[in-house]
């Protein structure tokens, strides 16, 4: 199998892999009731072949970040900071310079691929069209390019003429994968693209990317809530919570020693099945809402080693390891809490805490 | 493998999860039980001289679960086993075999002695988002079932909702006037769990009720759900794709593909020690958090795990240690 894949990269051109850096990104949402601060100084940096993986939960923030480097937001979305691919600012470019980049240095793979397949074109077509429409070559050079993609995700050439409602959900899934590698792009952005299958269909999906990744090496962003997605496709993880990175480093560093309580309760909520003994810990409480956001730190409310001093000051992200930052007040501490987030009891103590704040008129 | 306690018997006979004890103590067993599905054959493919297919949904299956038990059933899409919970609680009619509700036979109930049996037999269904009518405040869709089966006293409607609502763990003060776009999605579960149990049923289909949640509430609803079992004795489904979550709640595991079973037993038995190839295909493809562990990725081929035709000729069941089956070519 790795043979067309070495054919496939020699018959496009190969473009160098994209470096990409975010700096404090602000995006915020205009609501009945105000703005709602989706994202909130989102800093971030892609090295050039780096893979990273942009986790959290529904609301963080993740899929805005996606947007916004996609430049796929709303109109009335109030966007700040930059976005910087090789040092261009999308942010600022005009529609024919993102033209220009789209398909060649940024190619995306949605949440629901599946249903972003036309339905009355073959797919082969819809592939075609796509290299067609950013590079010079012939319409049989680029069929025959379809085709080598479409070995490399496991799907049979000559199923290229099929329409769409002939797939399964998991080969129309690969099969937007094969049209977003068909141009070759420096960055892969890829938003949960997994997230609608099955584990069978998932892990499939997942070994592919993960082996193009490793023979063209090119720049990965992966958006999901799935840490154990990230744990085996990615190097880096960056781990969002209400519009901010609250912990990132490298993938290994930050979930066998994480320093954010809030990471430590998302691996302990992670099923496992090959630890009998571990039990499953929710976190207690709700995300705060963002078109007010509490002044400390965010997860705050939902903390069981909060103090009063959480409450009132943000905490910054604080290097804690040689690549590896957190944004809690305590890194000193973080050995111990890890220890007592395996128990539950700890986070159960979450619970009256809230209550209490609520009912005191307060919290969240 | 553990050594073979070779226990064979033919399926026909007596197969299935189906642990020792009197019939009474099932709640819901059903026996050879078939939905297929014919595709095409409407006129307009007759014209055109397309043959209609039959899709064979569930293929004969043998199934029982007991008051208190959580069982769960795995496979991947299309392996049937939303069809099977479905034709369980008679939302679809089998194409044959037979199920019976506390010894009654519903394989076929029709008009009153169906609602009456659905009474009983209620689904918590995946999406939290589509399940519930955003019109509807907490106190009217938890009121809902009463009405619908017929319970005319309002006082009591009204207790009946109180009570629900406590036992999912919302308190009623603070939800009962609310309405759905208000509720985060594990709260929305909660009262599409509510709703599930307003009714006292004994017999709860669970159709993927936490593969649509954010990882750090799913823990807490799969414990709902369990400790309610627990609690009100009830026999539950939990349907899922995830075989690692099951192993959180289930006692006793089926493991689904092309419409039978083709491994069942003790839940930590099977995970275990799982012995069919496809059970252990659908192990090797659950991601690991644990980055120390390089998990094995098992790359079984397809050849490797039976299809569908090799399946059908795997009639009978080997009992490879006590309360752990594999199904196997004779």
């Amino acid at each position: 199998m790795s043979v067309p894949a070495v054919k496939a990269a020699a018959l496009v051109d190969r473009k160098p892999p994209v470096h990409m850096r975010i700096d404090e990104l602000r995006v915020n949402y205009r609501v009945a009731a105000g703005y709602l601060k989706a994202v909130d100084g989102v800093s971030l940096e892609v090295r050039p072949g780096e893979t990273i993986g942009l986790v959290g939960e529904s609301g963080c923030g993740k899929s805005t970040v996606a947007k916004a480097i996609l430049r796929l937001l709303p109109e009335d979305a109030r966007v700040e900071g930059r976005i910087l691919l090789d040092g261009e600012d999308v942010l600022r470019m005009s529609n024919k310079e993102l033209r220009r980049i789209r398909w060649t240095k940024l190619a995306f793979i949605t949440q629901s691929a599946m249903n972003s397949l036309d339905p009355v074109y073959r797919i082969g077509d819809q592939i075609v069209e796509s290299i067609l429409a950013h590079e010079n070559v012939g319409k049989e050079q680029a069929w025959r390019r379809a085709e080598e993609l479409f070995t490399l995700v496991g799907i049979k050439p000559a199923r290229l003429k099929d329409y769409p409602h002939q797939f399964s959900g998991g080969m129309r899934q690969r099969a937007v994968i094969a049209m977003a590698l068909s141009l070759n792009a420096g960055l892969l952005l890829a938003d949960e693209p997994t997230t609608a299958l099955d584990s069978i269909m998932q892990d499939q999906v997942l070994a592919r990317i993960r082996r193009l990744q490793e023979e063209l090496s090119r720049s990965m962003i992966l958006v999901t809530h799935d840490m154990a997605v990230v744990a085996e496709t990615c190097q880096t993880l960056a781990v969002m919570y209400a519009g901010k990175i609250i912990e990132t480093g490298p993938v290994a560093d930050v979930l066998t020693n994480p320093f954010h309580p809030y990471t430590m309760g998302l691996r302990n909520a992670f099923p496992r099945i090959d630890d009998e003994r571990r039990q499953l810990i929710s976190i207690p409480g709700n995300l705060p809402s963002l078109l007010d956001p509490p002044r400390g730190c965010r997860f705050a409310s939902r903390c069981p080693f909060r103090t009063e001093r959480c409450t009132r000051e943000e905490p910054a992200l604080l290097k804690v390891g040689e690549r590896q930052f957190s944004a809690c007040h305590y890194p000193d501490q973080a050995g111990e809490f890890r220890a007592r987030a395996e128990e539950r009891r700890t986070w159960d103590r979450v619970d009256p805490m809230l209550r209490a704040a609520s009912a005191a008129g307060g919290g969240p | 493998m553990a050594p073979m306690r070779k226990k064979t018997h033919s399926p026909a006979a007596n197969t299935g999860p189906r642990p020792a004890g009197s019939p009474t103590d099932f709640v819901i067993a059903a026996t050879g039980l078939k939905k297929h599905f014919t595709i095409g054959g409407g006129i307009i493919a007759s014209l055109l001289g397309r043959p209609a297919r039959v899709v064979k949904a569930v293929d004969g299956v043998d199934i029982a679960i007991r008051r208190g038990e959580v069982f769960g059933l795995v496979g991947e899409s299309g392996s049937g086993k939303s069809t099977l919970g479905m034709t369980l609680v008679r939302v679809h009619r089998p194409t044959s075999g037979t199920i019976r509700f506390r010894g009654e036979e519903v394989t076929n109930a029709k008009g009153k002695a169906l609602k009456a049996y659905r009474r009983h037999a209620q689904v918590i269904f995946q999406d939290p988002y589509g399940s519930l009518n955003p019109r509807l405040t907490v106190a009217q869709l938890v009121e809902e079932p009463l009405k619908i089966h017929g319970l005319r006293d309002q006082g009591e409607r009204a207790m009946r909702v109180i009570e629900a609502l406590e036992r999912v763990l919302m308190p009623p003060a603070d939800y009962l006037h609310r309405f759905p776009h208000e509720l985060s999605g594990g709260q929305r579960q909660r009262i599409a769990i509510a709703r599930a149990i307003v009714l006292e049923p004994q017999f709860i289909v669970a159709d993927e009720p936490v593969s649509m949640l954010d990882v750090s509430v799913q823990a807490g609803i799969l414990e709902l759900l369990k400790r309610l079992s627990d609690e009100l004795g009830l026999a539950v489904l939990y349907v899922s794709h995830d075989i690692a979550t099951v192993r959180y709640i289930c006692n006793r595991v089926a493991v689904m593909h092309y419409g039978r079973f083709v491994e069942h037993g003790d839940v930590r038995k099977v995970t275990a020690r799982p012995a069919h190839p496809y059970t252990k295909r659908l192990m090797a493809a659950v991601p690991s958090v644990d980055p120390t562990t390089k998990r094995k990725r098992v790359t079984l081929s397809e050849e490797e795990v039976p299809g569908e035709e090799a399946l059908q000729a795997e009639r009978q069941w080997v009992e490879i240690e006590a309360d752990h089956f594999v199904a196997s070519t004779p």
